[in-house]
């Protein structure tokens, strides 16, 4: 039944990540990157992790997406829909580069792992309180180096639009 | 097996009652709106209008259903379903009634009770901004644009304070499970004060009202569709079912979140003298069940009186209540409930 | 079906993500060909977590979450202050420092 449905999932994931990355008009490739974080979080979640599939679901497509999109539409969509592919660095040479990255990574996978057995998985695997038992116990300067990057990124993405604001009225 | 037919069968009346509330609640908003202005309201079809929600029903269903002539078809047509989707689904994790035992099979009268219970119901109701966007952006429409911008920015900037009320619940709870929620809620304090979260967390629960306003685009905060500013917002191309998809997806959030708000805040199905919690008789479940309906009917009510009462905010007022408001304030309560939860620690 | 099978999806994710970091020429597109490089990073590490029964992989997943919240947030007003300079959002624009 698991197996089933990592790989209806697992497919899916794949798919969607190649029309995202294929696509011209980036609201398309919204929508697909939408599908593939969805599919992900399905995969999280049938892999006994719900707290993280949740999480997933609510940070990567209730905020990120929406802020690409806020994006989106504030700029121009009709220059966006024009876009072609680049010449500077031709599809073909990224192809093979990638899949050459892809080749490199499978061979660990496939030598490096003996076809592992999953452990004795504990009741309250993957739920709330399992996970910040482990983690504000074992990660506590992590969580603080997070917290302080966010506060970072919270005041730099501030700054910075207001930078090109400035730029634009004089 | 019979369990699984038991379940199935719970999956099919919750759903198929939850289906059944919208148009009762688009007669009740009329109703309401007219008593309010003092006018009456629909009265022609059935004693009181109370068919109305019928003919209304029968004419979207037999109107021509209008493509316009730029609009991006593919999400012009799926984005009406991402607005009534998520809006159902969200309700699964709401706990109806108390516990029954039928057959010899104890059923819960809630369809899934996950690991993570109300970040489920956070996490899929963010999902129906999307509905608004793709709806907006594929109407080729410069008001649907608009709305479709207005939309994505406040639905992030009042998500940030809905969660953060809502950690400030599962803080001074202890538990993300729905269904204990509701049953830590189901004592008393002095013999006759409810334990309910309401009056533990006060502040939250009027952040987390003022948010599910925004979340569920009902006035003073319909800025989105804002009718004597952007024509119809971001469903001003739409007509027909799809228009209709997209008015019961709104009252469909609006019924998950008045059960969701009455779950966190106000115990659930458990009335302290009228509800057992424990027991598993089917009167007690069949009174829990009716106590759950009223709490949340009072709940829609409230919504509607809000709405015929208020006029709309500014927009840079939104944002100004989301961001320097409702967020400082929702910071302030989880630091004081923190310290609250530690106070054996620190003194 | 051994768990193998989603650190092969996971690896494919991450080249997928390449091939659009590569290619695309749209900022946008390339900022979310980075989640998705992000994306299959994490898939990896629940798996692994699932394997071995422990809860570090979820965790790490979780701190890749914040990360890649804070870096979609300051990518994005990049991205906005660029269009507001230059009119476009194609790469092949970003040429000012050029001698």
């Amino acid at each position: 039944m698991y197996e089933i449905m990592w790989l209806i999932l697992g497919i899916l994931s794949v798919i969607s990540a190649i029309l995202v990355v294929s696509r011209i008009n980036p609201v398309y490739s919204a929508l697909y990157l939408m599908l593939f974080f969805a599919s992900v979080s399905g995969l999280f979640a049938f892999l006994g992790a719900s707290f993280v599939a949740v999480t997933q679901l609510f940070i990567y497509i209730g905020a990120i997406i929406v802020l690409f999109l806020f994006v989106i539409m504030m700029l121009n969509f009709e220059e966006l829909k024009k876009l072609q592919r680049p010449p500077l660095f031709s599809p073909l040479k990224g192809l093979i580069l990638s899949l050459a990255l892809f080749g490199l990574l499978c061979v660990p996978i496939y030598f490096g792992l003996p076809s592992a057995h999953p452990r004795h998985l504990p009741a309250d695997f993957g739920s709330a309180k399992w996970i910040a038992r482990d983690m504000y116990i074992q990660y506590p300067f992590a969580i603080e180096l997070a917290s302080v990057l966010i506060i970072a990124a919270l005041a730099g993405a501030f700054v910075i639009a207001r930078i090109g604001k400035k730029a634009k009225n004089s | 097996m019979s369990s699984m037919v038991l379940d199935a069968g719970k999956i099919l009346l919750i759903f198929a009652v939850f289906m059944q509330i919208p148009p009762l609640l688009i007669y009740l908003e009329r109703k309401i709106c007219a008593f309010i202005q003092d006018r009456i309201g629909p009265n022609r079809v059935g004693p009181f209008g109370i068919l109305q929600p019928l003919a209304d029903a029968i004419k979207l269903i037999t109107k021509e259903s209008i493509t316009p002539k730029n609009v991006d078809v593919f999400l012009y047509t799926v984005a009406p379903l991402f607005v009534m989707v998520p809006a159902a689904i969200s309700f699964a994790v709401v706990p109806v009634g108390a516990d029954v035992k039928l057959w010899g099979h104890t059923l819960q009268l809630q369809i899934a009770d996950f690991h993570v219970g109300i970040l489920f119901f956070l996490a899929i109701t963010s999902l129906s901004v999307y509905g608004l966007t793709f709806g907006a952006w594929a109407s080729n429409n410069k008001y649907s644009l608009y709305g479709g911008i207005r939309s994505t920015a406040q639905m992030i900037s009042y998500e940030v304070a809905m969660g953060l009320a809502v950690i400030c619940v599962l803080m001074s709870s202890g538990t993300v499970y729905l269904r204990e929620m509701v049953f830590a809620q189901s004592h008393t304090y002095f013999g006759f004060l409810p334990a309910w979260n309401v009056f533990h967390q006060p502040l939250a629960f009027v952040i987390f009202l003022i948010a599910a306003f925004a979340e569920t685009n009902r006035l003073p905060f319909d800025l989105p569709e804002a009718e004597s500013e952007l024509v119809g917002g971001y469903h001003t191309e739409y007509s027909g079912m799809k228009f209709a998809m997209f008015f019961m997806g709104e009252y469909m959030a609006m019924i998950s979140m008045s059960a969701i708000m009455v779950t966190l805040f106000f115990g659930g199905w458990t009335l302290p003298g009228v509800v057992d919690a424990h027991s598993t008789t089917v009167w007690n479940a069949l009174l829990s069940v009716v106590v759950f309906g009223i709490k949340t009917g009072a709940f829609l009510i409230f919504f509607i009186w809000i709405r015929w009462t208020l006029p709309r905010l500014r927009y840079d007022q939104l944002m100004k209540l989301g961001w320097k408001v409702l967020i400082p304030l929702a910071l302030m309560n989880l630091f004081f409930t923190a310290i609250w939860g530690l106070r054996d620690q620190i003194f | 079906m051994s768990p193998n099978f989603l650190l092969y999806i996971g690896a494919a994710l991450f080249s997928i993500g390449t091939f659009g970091v590569l290619s695309c020429r749209n900022t946008l597109i390339l900022l979310m060909s980075i989640e998705i490089m992000l994306t299959g990073v994490s898939l990896s590490l629940v798996t692994f977590s699932w394997i071995w029964a422990n809860s570090a992989g979820q965790i790490f997943v979780i701190f890749i979450m914040a990360v890649a919240a804070g870096e979609a947030a300051i990518g994005l007003a990049i991205i906005m202050a660029f269009y507001r300079l230059h009119k476009s959002v194609q790469t092949d624009k970003a040429e000012l420092m050029k001698g």
